[in-house]
């Protein structure tokens, strides 16, 4: 498996574990296009922009888009992203592809959605290192 | 006959007398759709709505690579909300829907593109 789609499943585990699905929390990956995704979810994407310690290695940012009603404050934002903080900030998940490791993340509140009004968007953001199986 | 049935009616009517100008397609969209992070793939149901379609601009898109890109008109009665279809369907080839520019309840008109 390559480095990528290496990554990629490592971090997909995340979102696959039994533990976030009992969140019921909607999450999608960037490029998908969910049916009725309702007025609050979350959608991952993964930047592998940086470089890793070996030809299989991998490092970068996850932003993950939180998405929830607007006009209600910002609160719901930072329960979802602290929801977000317990699997991810600090944590590593190791595959047989690899280990993901992430670090410390922050949150950037950017307000109404540009394409729907009626969505407030965060913008969740954690550095990861990730350390492929050669 | 209310305004809204009367107007419906012309708008199949116009679609009619533009004969051959008007042609078949096939729109397809997803009825429910999840993402398996398990598999990394989509797990989705579709359904295929047919209809006539008017083609009112054609135009290559990009000229770094050979994007093509139609406007065309449907009648709003027949394919409902156009943004929740993925693909339209017609003279044997895909094309993947884009921006809806207008929907005023009777005609909606939506950019479809495709790779050449």
């Amino acid at each position: 498996m390559g480095k990528y789609v290496g990554l990629q499943t490592s971090a997909f585990s995340v979102f696959d574990s039994t533990a976030w699905k009992a969140e019921s929390i909607k999450t999608y990956p960037a490029n998908f296009v969910p049916v009725n995704p309702g007025d609050e979810f979350v959608r991952v994407s993964i930047i592998p922009s940086g470089r890793g310690i070996n030809s299989k290695s991998s490092s970068g940012v996850f932003q993950i888009d939180i998405f929830t009603s607007a006009g209600l404050g910002p609160t719901r934002a930072m329960q979802l992203a602290d929801k977000l903080d317990l699997y991810l900030q600090e944590k590593s998940k190791t595959v047989s592809e690899g280990t993901l490791q992430f670090l410390l993340s922050s949150l950037s509140l950017t307000g109404v959605d540009k394409a729907n009004s009626a969505l407030y968007r965060a913008k969740y953001t954690i550095p990861f290192n990730f350390f492929g199986v050669l | 006959m209310s305004y809204k049935r009367l107007i419906e009616a012309k708008t199949r009517q116009a679609f009619e007398l533009v004969k051959d100008l008007a042609q078949d397609v096939v729109f397809t969209r997803k009825t429910n759709s999840d993402f398996n992070f398990g598999t990394g793939l989509e797990e989705s149901d579709s359904k295929s709505v047919k209809t006539k379609v008017i083609v009112s601009d054609n135009k290559k898109k990009s000229s770094e690579r050979n994007t093509i890109r139609k406007t065309l008109m449907a009648k709003t009665a027949e394919v409902g909300d156009m943004k929740l279809y993925e693909s339209i369907s017609f003279n044997g080839l895909v094309w993947k829907i884009g921006e809806v520019s207008k929907n005023d309840g009777y005609v909606s008109v939506v950019d479809v593109y495709r790779e050449g």
